[in-house]
């Protein structure tokens, strides 16, 4: 058996275009997915009943359905209730509050784990409450998180391979229309399954040293 | 044959949502399966630190835990059978590629769930003569059960959810019974609302189960 | 001697021959069923009934070359971009899924007469601007990924919004929803689609000629050469014209030519 791998070199740059787009949708619902899952996370351990009923749900259900699924109803179902839907836009968002989700767990986490002296230190320094949330609590839990948040990152850009059942020209999408065009599946989708691998190896090894170089010193 | 908008779904539809939900279910156990069997012998020869195999093992399971589920159904249903005289069927290419999938995270954590068992249960053991099989089945694997047991649980609820992904290779699951019911039927609003509802009732028993075990090594740890 | 080492030399040879002819339509026959790959994404070629059950042009014309070799038949269900790699990598024996045959292709498989004589036509909402190709250019369309409708846009229009489907019935919810303006697919499709919804029209404009064929795998002179023989009394006995009607109501707007 032999094999065309050069396939591969002649569309690198058609490939590259949809890592672009990969890159794209993932730093977007990155920014979404923390924040929405750091708002997530305090409604999670706030006082009232009701929004922490809210967040049980949310998490639930969004952990509990596949993201196939989540991703069509964006795409296709909510255009019925008028809502018009675009590919790129609707994987960003959909990954978004998908992966807020999981990192309202992580940070939830976090933030019980940290020590309530520390806390009952800081208001009996006299701060206010959201000042106490601002300079100890969101800090020391980011600690605890940098780390599973990283991985749920990583999770993401892979996850983004998804789109392509919505029509996004992403990486996926890319290879696949290569494959059809050259009748070379095996050596495309070796050769991605390897490219996303680096992708995620480089990311995980960044991680890793911003993490030991700036996140995991000073109080804990 | 003119009739192809559905509006109403029919008796047949809800017997073709059942019959997914079966075959979702039945491909997620076989998974289950194949990940549990190989994903026991890798991280059980990991834990064991033996010199060159455990490193090799990573060459498994860091690839397949590091690339995209959607291309390694893509790479085994079309690929293989273009270099090889091999050429599966969508069936096999699904739960075959779900279950090694499984298999790579399932051996992270039996490799995790072993080594969480305190160094010192082995090493009194061995001082009372025990080998190493003894220990493992007398003392280790009592307690790494109780680590293993809940993150195992989530893994398969993970892989239940992951598994609508092999209706992008045309296998017909639950996913794609309601790919299939929106040609039909015009409706996607209801038709991927429902099939969400179908997962979710699978699904949550399961994860619910997770936490209660979860809940259950925490107070056991409170005693030993 | 030396004539018993010619005469083993020639008898190894004759047997290597008779081993080495392994033709599929022998394995098809002794095994007593044949694997069909048809496209199931657009009616009336090829789609599944309310029961699942395959059904359509492509489908009758699979059921009657089972019953003439007279053996199973097996459905797989392809698309435009597996149809060629399932048959090159024997998956299936044959490929009847609306496939243009084309000196491309023919590079790697090979391919029988034609069965039908379509082209490709542009599916547009009613009353849309779009007249043609040339009007694709910015706009988003919806397109098979390696027919040959996604090679004519290359060429004609290459600065068209390509949103990539994988069977033609994505389209459809796509055009309903406007997020592709058009979609551009085999005649037969289109035609066909147009005419189940008044929502939709399909552009008059008949862009290349194409001879549908049945695909086979190379290497394959016996089962090629079965199914063309088969093709060719299908339209020389009228029943690929009676076929035609019973899924488009019309008749057919290409005459084919038959050999035998």
């Amino acid at each position: 058996m032999t094999f065309h791998f050069e396939v591969i070199f002649k569309n690198l740059d058609f490939l590259l275009n949809g890592l672009k787009i990969t890159f794209l949708i993932s730093i977007f619902s990155l920014f979404i997915g923390f924040f929405l899952g750091l708002v997530i996370a305090f409604m999670r351990i706030s006082k009232s009943k009701l929004l922490s009923k809210i967040a049980i749900a949310y998490v639930e259900f969004f952990r509990n359905t596949p993201f196939l699924v989540q991703l069509f109803f964006f795409y296709f179902g909510l255009p019925e209730l008028g809502i018009i839907t675009e590919p790129i836009t609707t994987a960003i968002i959909a990954l978004g509050v998908n992966s807020a989700a999981n990192n309202s767990e992580v940070i939830r986490a976090g933030i019980i784990s940290i020590n309530k002296g520390l806390v009952e230190a800081a208001e009996s320094l006299g701060l206010t409450k959201f000042q106490v949330v601002r300079l100890v609590i969101i800090p020391n839990a980011l600690r605890v998180t940098f780390r599973p948040l990283g991985s749920n990152f990583i999770n993401l850009i892979l996850t983004t391979s998804v789109a392509v059942s919505i029509t996004a020209n992403e990486l996926m999408s890319n290879a696949m229309t290569l494959s059809s065009n050259s009748f070379r599946p095996f050596e495309i989708y070796l050769s991605i399954l390897v490219l996303y691998c680096i992708l995620t190896f480089s990311l995980s090894g960044i991680i890793h040293f911003v993490d030991k170089k700036f996140i995991s010193k000073g109080i804990s | 044959m003119g009739q192809y908008i559905f509006p109403n779904l029919t008796g047949y539809d809800v017997q073709l949502l059942l019959k997914g939900m079966g075959t979702t279910i039945l491909i997620t156990l076989l998974a289950i399966a194949i990940g549990l069997a190989f994903g026991f012998v890798i991280g059980l020869i990991r834990s064991m630190r033996i010199p060159v195999v455990s490193k090799l093992l990573l060459i498994y399971i860091e690839p397949i835990r590091n690339s995209p589920l959607v291309a390694q159904l893509f790479f085994a249903y079309y690929g293989i059978a273009m270099v090889t005289n091999f050429s599966p069927s969508a069936f096999q290419a699904a739960v075959w590629t779900l279950g090694i999938n499984t298999s790579a995270f399932a051996a992270v954590i039996v490799n995790a769930s072993i080594r969480s068992v305190d160094k010192g249960q082995w090493e009194a053991a061995y001082s009372l003569g025990l080998t190493y099989w003894q220990t493992f089945r007398l003392v280790v694997v009592q307690q790494a059960i109780r680590v293993f047991i809940p993150s195992f649980v989530g893994l398969c609820v993970n892989q239940l959810q992951v598994s609508s992904l092999v209706s992008l290779i045309g296998f017909v699951d639950l996913t794609r019974v309601g790919y299939m019911l929106t040609l039909r039927t015009y409706r996607p609003f209801l038709i991927w609302s429902i099939v969400a509802v179908l997962y979710f009732v699978i699904s949550y028993p399961i994860s619910r189960f997770a936490r209660y075990a979860e809940t259950r090594v925490k107070a056991f740890g409170k005693i030993g | 001697m030396k004539k018993i080492l010619l005469s083993l030399l020639i008898l190894s040879v004759l047997l290597a021959g008779v081993t080495l002819g392994t033709d599929r339509l022998d394995k098809i026959l002794k095994d007593g069923k044949i694997v069909v790959g048809i496209a199931l994404g657009g009616p009336p070629i090829g789609f599944r009934n309310e029961k699942n059950e395959p059904m359509g042009y492509d489908v009758d014309i699979a059921k009657l070359l089972a019953e003439a070799l007279g053996v199973k038949l097996e459905i797989v269900e392809v698309t435009g971009a597996t149809r060629i790699p399932m048959l090159m990598s024997g998956k299936i024996d044959l490929v009847i899924a609306n496939m243009t045959a084309n000196l491309e292709r023919a590079k790697s498989i090979d391919f029988t007469m034609p069965y039908l004589r379509t082209g490709i036509k542009i599916l547009v909402r009613t009353g849309s601007d779009i007249k043609g190709i040339e009007d694709f250019n910015g706009r988003k369309v919806a397109i098979g990924r390696g027919t040959t409708g996604e090679a004519l846009v290359k060429k004609m229009a290459p600065n068209t919004d390509f949103v990539y489907i994988e069977e033609f019935t994505n389209a459809i919810l796509l055009l309903r929803q406007n997020k592709v303006e058009a979609a551009i697919e085999d005649g037969t499709l289109v035609d066909y689609m147009a005419g189940q919804y008044a929502e939709f029209e399909s552009l008059p404009t008949l862009y290349t000629s194409d001879p549908i064929a049945i695909g086979v795998q190379k290497g394959n002179p016996d089962l090629l050469r079965w199914t063309d023989m088969f093709v060719s009394q299908l339209i020389s006995n009228g029943i690929q014209k009676e076929l035609y009607e019973k899924w488009w109501g019309v008749e057919p707007t290409a005459q084919l030519n038959y050999v035998w």
